[in-house]
């Protein structure tokens, strides 16, 4: 089975969590607007929608994007879409709804900031919204990953193996379905941590949660992965940091540097988890440290860390993967919602 | 009815990769409102395109990941379309993965996926079995396996596979589905019901649309058409086919139901839809019936023309025009061969005996055809054309009492049946009544 982004198909046989492809979460963007002193959240789901998956938001599942502002890794800001059935014209009427403080983890009450329709970008005072298709925006070469660093035969030389020293980018054909929330910087805060996650409406559990991209799908395995799906950030470190360390120490021994030192894997493990992405709203985004554009190369720099090239005082990190030679998708927009129009 | 159920069988197990979130969906959505849209890009369109996207990029990179995809998309377009070929098209992506990557799993399983959909179920198992081996954790293998026992007549050790399924995925909505055909099949139509009945539901309450979702309403109308609830049947396809207009499965099980009900004319445009999707033999042997009984005698020999030519190149098919030719008396020692070729080939189903021991009847073999429906009979499957053949295989043997006693239990588990062998039932039963008299 296809395993999509970076988050793509995850659980245990590359099912969906819960076998819900519509609660499935593919990537999550934190970026600069384009106009000054704006913050756009995105959160991309639905794997191989339209072949895999319909482009039918779930009544019973409430997209978040979460918002930690104290460095604790608690969220105490959520954005939350809520859809209304499918609607015969083909398109789902969504509210989206701002919690602060406590009910941020626990989404009751709330203020509805912004009421919009899939496919159609919409304005509500200060917030853009945009829920819908579009075209995916993750580029990475699924295959020499596979290979590379899953171990899997796939008859690979290894990245950049194709003609001209390119890879093959497995993402740029695909659709994905996204939720997008554009604000002013000052509804969030200055440095603030992000995350994605889509929980029960019934009862809040969370069905999948992503930060960064692919570090459930290169850290953990097996039971572990769907542990961390459920998860809390805050949790992290504490019951998946020697998931992390172990996978670091194993890959950077493949460096002809030889493996991290253990006091480097800690150093290491500290900064890949919590799984959130650390963002200045000060700032323009430059995955993977600060905020994730949606051109940016974060899974290459992952690949980089994880097999060895993070340079620490005495150590340069050659030999480690450079990147997968594949890069960003031409149809991203410098508009509202950024993401391309979906491909058909 | 032996064969609509029989191929509602083989599709759910090609449908249903088999989770439900990882089954790919159809291209018409339920709504709010009730209503059908078509403003989303159609899964059709969208299975279309990327195959295209997906078939230019390995002419000029090929690689493990895209053949794998268009393994899977190849199997959704089988699955949308129902036509054959885009299953050997799977096949041969998943060649050209393997070529690449000998052991490699995913490939290894559009081959056993590929296998299940044309009807070479002792592959499927072998394939499914040697998956399963190497990674336990494959459940959908799991699943393929226990599909392709229950086709080859060993329920015992498909009754293993689904429960064992069943009980790591619970509530699964595809595992269900199984079970209720695997009840159906060993004589239980009312666990059958129940169990269909809850599918449906897990289906819905877990996001599932379209033609996936449909599949649910029209497993339970065949159930219902089975034991002659025709209101039932009807309201259950009517509500796949709302879910999914273009479900040729739901199309054909709502055509049946009004050829049941005497709304010929009705029957035959449902029959001619199913037929403009894809010309499948049972499909195209009832339109036939139909048109005849309508006085329509051109259309008929054209119809039926088509079931013989479809069933020249698809050898999947050979049990459906096994049936067909045994039910028109054409060809019989082909039926015959077709139907003993099946068996010859380990698939030992209840409705493999039952194909076999009607294609022996027209032969002139009774002896051997009441060998062949003992062993079609032996779970009392609640089958109306099943218990119809075996009644007429008994009828030809001169065992009257056991004859009357299935050729009621035909008619009282579903007085119309069909629309051609129905009749001959009642007929049939008349004079061994009178006989007996």
């Amino acid at each position: 089975m296809l395993s999509q982004g970076a988050d793509h198909l995850d659980a245990p046989g590359l099912s969906s969590p819960a076998n819900r492809p519509d609660a499935d979460i593919n990537d999550v963007f934190v970026f600069n607007g384009t106009d000054f002193g704006r913050t756009v959240l995105a959160m991309t789901t639905h794997p191989g929608v339209g072949a895999i998956a319909t482009p039918v938001y779930a009544t019973d599942v409430r997209y978040k994007l979460n918002v930690d502002r104290t460095g604790d890794a608690i969220e105490d800001l959520a954005y939350v879409f809520d859809f209304a059935p499918l609607r015969s014209n083909g398109t789902q009427t969504y509210t989206v709804t701002r919690y602060t403080g406590f009910a941020a983890q626990n989404p009751r009450g709330g203020t509805v900031v912004a009421r919009g329709t899939t496919g159609v970008p919409a304005t509500s005072g200060s917030t853009r919204t945009f829920a819908g298709l579009r075209s995916d925006p993750f580029f990475f070469d699924l295959d020499a990953f596979r290979q590379a660093v899953l171990g899997q035969d796939r008859g690979r030389k290894g990245f950049c193996d194709q003609a001209g020293g390119a890879g093959i980018d497995f993402f740029g054909l695909l659709n994905t379905n996204a939720v997008v929330v554009e604000v002013p910087d000052g509804a969030l805060g200055g440095k603030i941590g992000v995350w994605g996650t889509t929980i029960r409406r019934s009862d809040f559990h969370t069905i999948d949660r992503m930060g960064r991209p692919a570090i459930n799908t290169v850290f953990n395995s097996g039971e572990d992965k769907n542990a961390f799906n459920a998860g809390q950030p805050r949790d992290d470190r504490a019951r998946f940091g020697a998931n992390v360390k172990s996978v670091l120490a194993k890959f950077s021994a493949l460096d002809k540097e030889g493996p991290y030192t253990g006091a480097q894997l800690d150093t290491l493990a500290g900064v890949l988890l919590p799984d959130v992405i650390t963002y200045d709203t000060a700032t323009q985004a430059n995955g993977p440290l600060n905020g994730r554009w949606l051109a940016d190369d974060v899974i290459d720099a992952e690949l980089n860390i994880v097999t060895g090239g993070f340079a620490f005082p005495g150590r340069d990190g050659t030999g480690a993967i450079g990147g997968d030679c594949v890069g960003q998708h031409a149809d991203l927009t410098q508009t509202f919602p950024y993401l391309g129009a979906y491909h058909r | 009815m032996a064969v609509a159920v029989g191929t509602a069988g083989v599709v759910a197990a090609s449908y249903l990769g088999w989770t439900d979130g990882r089954a790919p969906r159809g291209r018409a959505h339920r709504t709010g409102d009730g209503a059908v849209i078509a403003a989303l890009p159609t899964d059709r369109a969208e299975v279309d395109r990327l195959i295209r996207g997906f078939e230019a990029q390995v002419r000029v990179a090929p690689n493990v990941a895209a053949f794998d995809f268009l393994g899977d998309l190849y199997l959704t377009r089988g699955r949308l379309t129902g036509d054959l070929t885009a299953y050997t098209q799977a096949a041969a992506a998943a060649e050209r993965a393997l070529a690449i990557a000998p052991r490699h799993e995913d490939a290894r399983a559009v081959l056993a996926r590929t296998s299940l959909a044309l009807h070479d179920f002792s592959r499927a198992r072998t394939l499914a079995s040697e998956i399963v081996g190497d990674d336990p954790s494959r459940l959908d293998l799991v699943a393929v396996g226990g599909d392709a026992s229950l086709e080859l007549g060993d329920v015992d050790a498909a009754r293993v596979a689904l429960e064992a399924v069943a009980s790591r995925a619970p509530g699964a909505a595809s595992v269900t589905a199984r079970l209720a055909r695997l009840a159906y099949v060993t004589g239980d139509a009312a666990q059958a019901a129940a169990l269909a009945a809850r599918a449906e539901t897990e289906a819905a309450s877990t996001g599932a649309t379209g033609s996936v979702l449909s599949f649910y309403p029209a497993l339970r109308g065949s159930f219902a058409f089975a034991v002659g609830r025709y209101d039932e049947a009807s309201a259950c396809y009517e509500r796949a086919l709302r879910l999914a207009p273009g479900d040729r499965v739901a199309l054909a099980g709502m055509a049946r139901v009004r050829a049941a009900q005497g709304r010929t004319d009705d029957a035959i445009s449902l029959y001619e839809r199913a037929a403009a999707l894809v010309p499948e033999p049972a499909t195209m042997a009832a339109l036939g019936d139909l048109y005849r009984i309508a006085g329509r005698d051109a259309d008929a020999r054209a119809a039926f023309a088509t079931v013989e030519a479809v069933g020249r190149l698809q050898p999947a098919y050979g049990r459906a025009v096994a049936n067909y030719l045994s039910d028109h008396r054409r060809h019989v020692g082909d039926a015959v061969d077709r139907a003993l070729a099946e068996l010859r080939a380990g698939r030992h189903d209840v409705f493999g005996h039952d194909a076999a021991a009607w294609a022996l009847l027209a032969a002139g073999r009774v002896d051997d055809a009441v060998a062949e429906a003992r062993r079609a009979l032996r779970y009392d499957t609640p089958d109306p054309l099943l218990r119809y053949h075996a009644g007429m295989v008994f009828a030809a043997a001169g065992d009257r009492r056991a004859a009357t006693r299935l050729l009621r239990s035909a008619l009282a588990l579903s007085p119309h049946f069909d629309p051609v062998q129905a009749p001959r039932a009642r007929a049939e039963l008349r004079r061994l009544e009178k006989g007996e008299a």
